[in-house]
């Protein structure tokens, strides 16, 4: 847009009427007189606005590249030319972008962080084991020990869970079939599923719909419920676990034969640091919440005192 | 009698290399250590080891690069990955990679010792 107007001083320029004209196209009054100098050039120009909307967004300043040309005769200048560029999306544009870089980053430094703790807590849990070969200790020293290797484990937990927090996950949604991701989960657990001599039902109907979404994710829910029941179960104890659609939905649902969960409790598992395991560290099923409820689906929990707990999960079929 | 077992460990962290030789060679195994691919590629061209423990993140070149280097100069050698990421697809590229195992840090080192037992058997 181009201005031409008339102009009385010299060196430096104060237009505030040609800043009320070009601002008027807005919705918003400039809060005070705009004390803003015109020289030759290029300027940026930030402008306060009065609009308290606008304001509390965080919106309240507007830029402008204003370039102005000073046309001069032999009585001094006679007009200046004033085109002006209003850069508030581009601003904006990179302000979002380096929020987000910054937000990426800060997730990557986390996790990279938190990866690197790894090393020194497996040279500590390594050499305590060490240390109790070589020393000849009494019960209540190896129970010191047990305490520390306990500790060390639970700390290594709450790592990994924090680190499911920022992990990188395939971030393409996919067709994914229940059955495929349950046997999966269940090869990965085999080792501690046979050492807790946990016997494992796996019954996935026929008719089972696939599901769309992220198969990272759906995977450490299945982990994350089954790791759980897992640290329930005495030896012998037994997990199963049924996978079926109804009405274009898919439940999958987790039984065990564990003592179950008290009410109280039952209330809070899906908050953030609730937990009733010694190790635990209460972000699994509420991380596992998340997931669902992000993919369209909940996730609801069944308990009966001695008889055990049922974990049932709702998810949209891809035919919804 | 039967020769000893010679186990290479492969690790950029010396307290991880040190503690890891001690309950190898404390199980009746003999221990060989590096810090990095170029010396886990030396030491296993002199040293010729029956399994490899080595972590996925070396200083040059990636675990997996150096397992595809083992197979490539000797198949017989066993490898087992270790990494702190738990990740399950890395297990699962592990495997497919062709390792005899994969172990999490921080693991138990007399599970681990089981696991060497298992795997060379």
């Amino acid at each position: 847009m181009m201005e031409h107007l008339q102009v009385k001083s010299t060196e430096v320029l104060r237009y505030i009427d040609v800043y009320e004209e070009l601002f008027t196209q807005r919705s918003f009054k400039l809060k005070e007189e705009p004390l803003i100098y015109l020289k030759e050039g290029n300027h940026k120009v930030t402008i306060e606005v009065e609009n308290e909307e606008l304001k509390n967004k965080g919106e309240g300043l507007y830029s402008f590249n204003v370039n102005s040309t000073l046309l001069i005769n032999k009585n001094g200048i006679s007009s200046v030319i004033l085109s002006y560029e209003d850069i508030n999306n581009i601003i904006k544009l990179r302000e979002d972008l380096f929020k987000m870089e910054n937000l990426a980053a800060s997730g990557e430094i986390t996790a990279a962080t938190v990866h690197e703790l790894k090393n020194p807590l497996f040279s500590i849990r390594g050499f305590t084991q060490l240390l109790e070969k070589r020393l000849d200790l009494d019960d209540k020293g190896r129970e010191y020990i047990k305490i520390i290797i306990s500790e060390l484990d639970r700390m290594n937990q709450l790592l990994e869970d924090f680190l499911s927090l920022f992990k990188k996950h395939n971030k393409i949604k996919e067709i994914l079939y229940i059955d495929e991701l349950l046997e999966e989960t269940l090869s990965i657990l085999k080792p501690k599923i046979d050492k807790h001599k946990i016997t494992c039902y796996l019954n996935v109907h026929e008719d089972l719909l696939p599901l769309f979404g992220y198969k990272d994710l759906i995977k450490q829910v299945f982990l994350n419920i089954i790791l759980n029941a897992i640290d329930i179960l005495d030896k012998n104890g037994k997990i199963s676990i049924e996978a079926y659609s109804k009405n274009n939905s898919i439940f999958i649902e987790f039984q065990d034969n564990g003592p179950g969960i008290s009410k109280t409790a039952l209330n809070q598992i899906f908050d953030p640091f609730f937990t009733t395991k010694k190790n635990g560290t209460g972000l699994g099923l509420y991380i596992s919440n998340k997931i669902i409820k992000s993919h369209g689906g909940k996730i609801i929990c069944e308990t009966e005192k001695d008889l055990g707990t049922k974990i049932i999960i709702e998810l949209p079929s891809i035919s919804n | 009698m039967k020769e000893k077992y010679r186990v290479l460990i492969v690790d950029d962290q010396p307290w991880i290399r040190d503690m890891l030789s001690e309950v190898i060679i404390s199980s009746g195994y003999l221990a060989y250590v590096a810090s990095n691919g170029v010396e886990a590629l030396e030491t296993a061209q002199k040293e010729k080891p029956d399994i490899a423990l080595v972590d996925i993140n070396l200083p040059d070149i990636s675990g997996f690069k150096l397992l595809d280097h083992f197979i490539k100069m000797s198949p017989s050698i066993k490898t087992i990955l270790m990494s702190g990421l738990s990740d399950s697809n890395i297990a699962e590229k592990a495997h497919k990679a062709g390792a005899s195992a994969f172990l999490v840090k921080p693991f138990d080192i007399f599970e681990a010792i089981e696991l060497l037992k298992k795997v060379l058997e």
